[in-house]
């Protein structure tokens, strides 16, 4: 039971991560203060997830990312290309439009529960 | 090498070169971007595994599929490897029954033969099983690697998009276009024919002679084993290609121009080995030769005439099935689905 809900939490967060991570990336970042500010908001994401997802946004043209060596340890540092602002938007409010039906359908739900 | 060199290692050397040493450098700096200055061992093991297994790790990286074999195939993969297993198996029964049956003579125990024969026959079911499974698996992930065959078919998997109106194409193929599975299966049945003759040749394609147990013995092979079976990693390669061939006409249905032209070089290359292994002057088994002189009363350069009149003739035989094979490949793909569907 506990099983099937932990696979099923996994599956329904997993979409939104991208989300998530594009809209941190308005400024630079590198990939741990990305978690960290992840974590901050309560978002937990798995390094070994968020990493290879940051690459595979670069390759998909939606980020760009630049080397920074001025300080002691070199960081590669992420930030939203223009294809990618415009992307981010679209999900944006892709998903506002889908938590605020998903919210009226389970409302709804309660509604005819207690009727 | 401390752990964090160590882990960064186990998940590069996983990776593709090209991108290698740049997530080496990112991870390295995320890691200790993870850790304070003057970290214990503890602190880098527990932060170690809350990046979890490297080759886990790596596979994030690359994207690449777990599968060798994804769903939209699968399904012909099973059925193409049942038939083709026990076509196969069939083959190497009756090639075996045949052998046990030419090569008993009355000095043979029966039972020890029936033995020897099952115990042929496990032997070489295994053998040839290993090869199949092998090949058609070989083939079948070449498939999927290449993301599906892309055409404008309606399979699954082939990644355009399915419309219904895509059914309309389906109901509309004309018959003689359409690749029945019973002629995919005959065409294999074939193949698994030849192929038993062919590594059975100095038993099965032979003079027959009555013996004195009242049955039949083959004495004198036509051919010359050792030039015949020379020939075999070429043998093999046609037999794979005559698999995959299937497996691609099985999976897409239909005369495509592509598949046109798979075809015609499969005819190339049968006619090419074919020509290559008849024409070879060792080919007859002198035996046989020196036999049909006796049987004949002929000189030995007229039979050899006889002969060469015999492998030329063939050659143009092949060569003739080749050409009317390719051509109606080539018609079949050209038929126009739109057009006779309006008219």
């Amino acid at each position: 039971m506990s099983e099937i809900f932990a696979s099923l939490a996994t599956e329904l967060r997993r979409g939104t991560l991208t989300l998530a991570v594009l809209s941190q990336l308005e400024i630079p970042r590198y990939g741990y203060s990305l978690v960290q500010r992840l974590e901050k908001s309560g978002i937990s994401i798995d390094q070994s997830t968020l990493y290879p997802l940051l690459r595979r946004l670069e390759k998909q043209k939606l980020v760009t990312s630049s080397w920074d060596t001025s300080e002691s340890r070199p960081r590669k540092y992420y930030v939203l290309s223009s294809y990618g602002k415009q992307v981010s938007a679209q999900l944006k409010a892709e998903w506002q439009k889908t938590s605020l039906e998903l919210q009226k359908l389970l409302e709804g739900d309660r509604g005819n529960e207690s009727y | 090498m401390n752990l964090i060199d160590l882990y960064v290692y186990e998940v590069t050397r996983l990776l593709p070169l090209k991108i290698r040493d740049d997530i080496a450098l990112e991870l390295h700096s995320s890691i200790q971007d993870m850790l304070s200055e003057d970290s214990t061992e503890e602190e880098i093991k527990k932060q170690l595994s809350k990046l979890g297994d490297p080759a886990k790790l790596a596979h994030n990286y690359t994207g690449r599929p777990k599968f060798l074999i994804g769903p939209a195939y699968y399904g012909h993969y099973l059925s193409i490897l049942k038939l083709s297993l026990m076509m196969t198996l069939t083959v190497v029964l009756v090639t075996q029954i045949i052998f046990s049956l030419t090569s008993f003579s009355g000095g043979i125990n029966p039972v020890s033969l029936l033995l020897q024969t099952s115990f042929n026959v496990v032997g070489q079911s295994f053998v040839v099983g290993a090869q199949l499974f092998f090949w058609v698996t070989i083939v079948f992930a070449f498939i999927e690697k290449s993301a599906g065959i892309r055409d404008h078919s309606s399979q699954p998997g082939s990644g355009s998009r399915w419309s219904p109106d895509d059914l309309k194409d389906v109901y509309s193929l004309p018959n003689k276009k359409r690749i029945t599975k019973s002629k995919i299966i005959g065409k294999l049945i074939w193949t698994a024919v030849l192929a038993g003759l062919y590594f059975n040749a100095s038993h099965l394609i032979a003079v027959f002679e009555r013996n004195g147990a009242g049955g039949f013995e083959s004495t004198i092979p036509i051919f010359n084993e050792d030039v015949l079976l020379s020939f075999w990693p070429l043998i093999i390669l046609l037999i794979a290609t005559e698999v995959a061939l299937a497996i691609y006409k099985w999976v897409i249905g239909h005369w495509t121009r592509h598949l046109a032209s798979i075809n015609l070089i499969r005819n190339g290359m049968f006619i090419a080995s074919f020509g290559v292994i008849v024409s070879r002057p060792a080919l007859f088994n002198p035996a046989f030769i020196s036999y049909m002189q006796d049987q004949l009363g002929q000189s030995s350069i007229e039979l050899l005439n006889v002969l060469h009149w015999l492998v030329l003739s063939s050659i143009l035989t092949a060569i003739l099935y080749g050409m009317i094979d390719s051509y109606a490949g080539i018609k079949k793909a050209q038929l126009n689905v739109i057009r006779l569907f309006t008219a």
